[in-house]
């Protein structure tokens, strides 16, 4: 009969309403805070340091001492060194070479990929700023690019019309570097808040990476020959007046790597097993170092590189994870999966489903154990409702809620 | 088809409250069948499963053969219903609602809707709803019989009306009946217009049925007898196959039976109760129907 | 016979669904002069740079609209039906009930899809006078999730109004709420476009659902 084909319609929309909302409710009562530290590096006594702010010993190292805030700003004078400066407690010599606090500014730099930042909606338009305007400061142009599966096409914004002769000198200059249409990714940073522009990293459809930038009108179009294999999945560019990258690459088989200045040279910095699917990465410099960071829901590793990328020290802590605590084993008995429509490995809005094994089964038994006395009590013929029956039996408290809010149309006592 | 509606081992309950229990009746084809009873005594809930708006606790009901759950729509066709307070769409007018319902019924006549309608005062743009009850329940009836059904079911005609238009209904009704084979299933609380209209008549009391005949059977047969008691007067006299209702006031004594005066005294007698002046008292339908249901 | 189920409630309907069409109408020109009125002010480019990262979005009043439209014309087709048990009166009529209730749901159905088809041609048209056709993509991908938040709103409201328990109209109100509540998540460009097809199939699951609770006002339920 159509209309007890409906209500299992309803009772599809309950269960997915009940999944979503219920464990929501449950984690915003139960939800513990887990508190990721700041773990940084010393240059002065070369250890790891840790910052915690909410506990009562905020300041120590590796090894457990523990510090002042002054005495911890101290053992970091590159990471506050605004900090030194203003109070004028920076000290003359670091490592052997005096202090030179522009080259300190000029060598920080912070680039930070969350899962994310790899599942994140775009509009495929793209503003191309002035490289050489000659101003000291850069400027929106008026119109954006797009690349089409034929060419480059630039719109101008006020006419929202295409400028066919820009267009054309554009596309002649991809074409001249064997641009293959369409493209895969365009990466950038359009801002005209930076220090100069680098344009944009074009992936094209067989995996070649161009840089496309504007010079006083012109095309600068460059195939950075990255070597054959290395298929982009994301890229950040940012400019860095150091100069020593232009941006960086996570591939698909998870590497990551820098792009140089010197010549487009692809440069791979060791991650020790990222999975940027769950893991957020922070890729940190300063004038002696680079650190890797990466903290998932298991732990929080930090490596130490050189400025040629090679690791000499790390540092590992396991964090504590919510979804093994009590809230979190009580969460896997009573719930047979969730529905979030959020994820913290991307934007889009979606069913994502959790699952946490099958410990569920034995209160989704004891559920349908009680549906099956309910439907008895209320006079139900218990054989025509074992589709009821199942329904609890594989979702639980959700199928419980959805038969009880859309009622079988049995005659009742 | 000799029954228009045939109702078989009715049983029906509003939560744990019994509104009754095997109950049983016919209407037969041309004939007018009036269900009485106080209120709270089930009529409504009668015509609901009659109309297929609810689903007894068990029994069945029938309408010209079909489950009344499960009508077809020809068999639909066949009936009129009028709701309880003359209900139509408030939001249509004359005009509007005569081609609405024109649309659904393949014997409509439009004829006597309009004879009727040109007796009312209304504006032609009207609305039902600004108008007033009386008049609702001539456009109610209009319809009814511009849809010229075989099976006519009234849920209580009679609300609201005053006794002119109250009248007026009767002397459709009665007409629309003596047209071949139309049936009508009629309740009202309003018991003495029913007399000179219904043929049956089926009496509901809370959780049973009280009687079930044809009314000039009821009327030739049920009796009001009075006497004034001599001596004891503190007596009561339990329902029997003698005595059907019993009434006391002071010494002023009243049995209602469906015996005869001699068996009424004589059963008197038997039982020792001292009484004068016994004389049977004629009786209306509203007199038998209170005492038969009594008064409270 | 439908042209007549059709007459009815058209009847019931006009003023809600007439007011409805002329705020949407008025909207999508309020769309329309707030592009012009921002252009007075900054360059087109600027406007593009805000609406492609940003996330600015010109057509944000539409959002509640939607959902506005299948309210009230859920309230202004049903509650009629259901004040004094009028529905009755349609159950009666020789017509299967299924095939009644779907011919009454269509006509509010279509009243909806009219508004949303003449919004939308309207919202498609201001659109790709200004922007690229990248942006309007954009604002449909954005838009589609509030117009079927307004489809679950109807067809859940004519089975809410019609159900003759109390008790289980107040049951049926958060699966309806919470499901459109998930089309309204975020106001955000995109955000739908891996899931908006999912979206759309399970917003279709609710236009029958009036059914279920025809069938139990006609059965006279009582739990």
């Amino acid at each position: 009969m159509i209309v007890k084909s409906i209500r299992y319609l309803m009772i599809i929309i309950a269960v997915l309403v009940a999944a979503i909302y219920i464990p929501d409710f449950y984690w915003k009562i139960f939800d513990v805070n887990v508190r990721v530290p700041m773990v940084l590096y010393s240059p002065v006594i070369n250890k790891f340091l840790t910052l915690r702010p909410l506990e009562t010993i905020k300041y120590t190292d590796q090894e457990g001492n523990k510090y002042t805030r002054e005495q911890f700003e101290q053992l970091e004078p590159i990471f506050y060194y605004r900090q030194l400066v203003g109070t004028n407690t920076m000290p003359d010599s670091l490592r052997g070479e005096p202090v030179d606090i522009s080259l300190i500014r000029v060598n920080n730099f912070r680039i930070k990929i969350t899962p994310q930042y790899l599942s994140i909606p775009d509009i495929k338009l793209y503003p191309l700023l002035e490289s050489k305007s000659g101003r000291v400061s850069l400027e929106m142009p008026d119109d954006v690019f797009r690349i089409t599966s034929k060419r480059i096409e630039f719109i101008d914004c006020s006419t929202n019309s295409i400028d066919e002769e820009k267009s054309g000198r554009f596309t002649e200059a991809l074409n001249k570097e064997g641009f293959d249409y369409p493209a895969k990714g365009i990466y950038g940073n359009p801002t005209t808040r930076k220090a100069f522009d680098e344009g944009y990293f074009i992936v094209d459809n067989s995996d070649q990476i161009f840089q496309l930038k504007m010079v006083k009108g012109e095309p600068f179009c460059k195939n950075i020959h990255a070597p054959s294999g290395l298929k982009v999945k994301y890229m950040n560019i940012s400019e860095q007046v150091l100069r020593e990258f232009y941006g960086v690459i996570i591939s698909d088989d998870n590497q990551f790597y820098i792009i140089t200045y010197d010549g487009y040279k692809i440069k791979n910095v060791p991650v020790n097993g990222y999975n940027p699917k769950n893991t957020t990465l922070v890729f940190r410099g300063d004038i002696y170092f680079r650190s890797i960071q990466l903290t998932n829901s298991d732990s929080l590793v930090v490596l130490m590189l050189n400025k040629e990328y090679k690791v000499f020290d790390r540092y590992v802590e396991p964090l504590p994870n919510v979804k093994k605590m009590d809230v979190g084993l009580v969460e896997s008995f009573i719930f047979p999966f969730t529905i979030s429509l959020q994820s913290p490995s991307s934007y889009f809005v979606n069913f994502y489903f959790s699952f946490y094994g099958f410990s569920f089964i034995i209160v989704n038994i004891l559920l349908t154990i009680l549906t099956v006395g309910i439907y008895r009590r209320r006079g139900y013929e218990v054989k025509n409702s074992l589709i009821d029956f199942a329904i609890v039996l594989v979702t639980g408290i959700y199928g419980l809620l959805a038969v009880t809010i859309f009622i079988p149309f049995d005659k009742t006592k | 088809m000799e029954y228009a509606v045939q109702c078989v081992n009715l049983t029906h309950y509003y939560g744990k409250k019994l509104i009754y229990e095997n109950m049983n009746f016919n209407i037969r084809n041309g004939s007018i069948l009036g269900l009485l009873g106080k209120n709270g005594t089930g009529k409504t809930t009668t015509i609901n499963i009659l109309n297929g708006y609810l689903e007894p606790y068990s029994g069945k009901c029938y309408i010209f053969g079909e489950d009344s759950h499960n009508l077809s729509p020809e068999t639909k066709a066949r009936v009129g219903f009028l709701m309880e307070g003359h209900i139509q769409y408030s939001f249509m007018n004359i005009y509007q609602i005569e081609k609405y319902y024109s649309a659904f019924y393949p014997k409509w006549k439009k004829e006597p809707y309009y004879e009727l309608m040109s007796k009312l005062k209304v504006t032609p743009t009207q609305k039902l709803s600004k108008m007033s009850c009386g008049q609702r329940s001539q456009v109610a009836l209009g319809l009814i019989l511009a849809q010229d059904p075989d099976l006519m079911v009234l849920d209580d005609y009679s609300m609201g009306l005053d006794p002119g238009y109250r009248r007026l209904f009767i002397d459709y009704l009665q007409e629309y009946a003596k047209a071949e084979n139309k049936t009508i299933f009629v309740t009202s609380h309003i018991i003495q217009d029913m007399e000179n209209l219904i043929d049956d008549c089926l009496i509901l009391g809370y959780n049973s049925v009280l009687l079930s005949m044809p009314v000039k059977e009821f009327m030739n047969s049920y009796k009001q007898y009075r006497f004034k008691l001599s001596g004891n007067t503190e007596i009561d006299l339990a329902k029997d196959e003698v005595v059907n209702n019993f009434e006391l006031v002071k010494n002023n004594a009243t049995i209602y039976s469906f015996k005869n005066q001699e068996n009424v005294e004589s059963y008197l007698s038997k039982l020792g109760v001292g009484y004068e002046d016994l004389k049977e008292v004629p009786m209306t339908l509203e007199d038998a129907f209170i005492g038969i249901t009594g008064k409270y | 016979m439908i042209k007549a189920v059709l007459f009815k409630e058209w009847l019931k309907m006009k003023w809600a669904f007439g007011g409805l069409l002329a705020l949407w109408m008025a909207v999508v020109f309020y769309v329309y002069i707030e592009i012009v009125h921002q252009l007075k002010f900054y360059d087109a480019s600027i406007i593009w740079y805000n609406i492609v990262t940003l996330g600015y979005s010109y057509y944000s009043i539409i959002f509640y609209l939607p959902l506005l439209s299948g309210l009230i014309l859920g309230i202004a087709q049903f509650v009629p039906e259901i004040t004094e048990k009028r529905l009755k009166l349609t159950l009666h009529l020789p017509i299967k009930e299924n095939k009644i209730l779907f011919s009454m749901i269509s006509v509010g159905g279509l009243m909806l899809f009219v508004m949303y088809l003449v919004s939308l041609f309207g919202l498609i048209f201001v659109s790709s006078i200004f922007f690229a056709s990248q942006i309007t993509v954009s604002m449909l991908i954005t838009i589609i999730p509030w117009y079927f938040a307004g489809v679950v709103v109807y067809f859940s409201s004519a089975m809410i109004i019609l159900e003759p328990i109390w008790l289980r109209k107040i049951l049926y109100l958060p699966v309806a709420v919470g499901f459109a509540n998930l089309l309204l998540e975020t106001g955000w460009f995109n955000l739908y476009e891996k899931s908006l097809v999912t979206f759309i199939v399970l917003s279709l699951f609710f236009i029958l659902s009036v059914l279920i609770t025809g069938f139990r006002f006609k059965r006279g339920a009582m739990k």
